[in-house]
């Protein structure tokens, strides 16, 4: 089904449902918010996301 | 990360390894925003016992210093770290021209935007075209040194086609 102005729903791991222009809005302030970080702190990003992903996967 | 990345340096200081540079998802953090990965790819050049390449003694360090196999992989702490030979061609050029960054107070070698963009040709999957779009469109990259590079392990063509097929 798809919302008039976030667009298309798609379904994330936990069964939870974004909207594909939240997706890309978040993907985009990402790249904005990144762009100054040093390696150090960017893998720290990555860090948070690999624990989210193993938390997922506990549920 | 910081543990895997220790043990990594620690390798080549007591000669396990004759050199290595991060590469694949991790490396390519360095010049983009952060994308996830669960790997940390590790390229190194070992030593040439008479034309095989050893891998059991990075193991066994790697091993005595709480790493340990889960299926496929070998974790240390949270990390699945993989040991990739570079001892010839586009590796072995990747992980020589690696340029040495800081993370957490160490120095770290990762592999450059440029032979990432050659590595990611080399390999062609759908995901290797997603970061040379990613890295081309984040980070300045030198495409003398990359045409370069191309031109060297015959990758020139695949650049060629990708670009026609981007513009």
């Amino acid at each position: 089904m798809t919302n008039m102005n976030r667009g298309r729903k798609i379904e994330i791991e936990n069964g939870k449902i974004i909207f594909e222009k939240d997706l890309y809005e978040s993907k985009k302030s990402l790249r904005k918010y990144s762009a100054n970080l040093s390696f150090e702190e960017k893998i720290n990003i990555l860090l948070k996301m690999q624990e989210a992903v193993r938390c997922l996967k506990k549920v | 990360m910081r543990k895997a990345l220790e043990i990594v340096n620690e390798l080549k200081e007591k000669g396990i390894i004759k050199d290595y540079a991060i590469g694949g998802g991790v490396a390519s953090i360095n010049y983009t925003e952060p994308v996830f990965t669960r790997d940390l790819d590790v390229f190194v050049i070992v030593k040439d016992t008479g034309g095989i390449l050893r891998f059991s003694e990075i193991y066994d360090y790697v091993k005595k210093r709480g790493g340990a196999w889960k299926g496929e992989h070998l974790f240390v702490s949270n990390t699945p770290v993989q040991f990739l030979p570079a001892n010839n061609g586009l590796y072995k050029d990747a992980v020589l021209n690696a340029k040495e960054i800081d993370y957490d107070e160490m120095k770290v070698r990762i592999i450059s935007a440029e032979h990432l963009i050659a590595m990611s040709f080399a390999v062609g999957r759908s995901k290797d075209y997603e970061r040379i779009d990613r890295i081309i469109d984040q980070y300045t990259v030198d495409f003398k040194v990359l045409k370069s590079i191309l031109k060297r392990h015959n990758l020139y063509d695949k650049y060629e086609s990708w670009k026609k097929n981007r513009n």
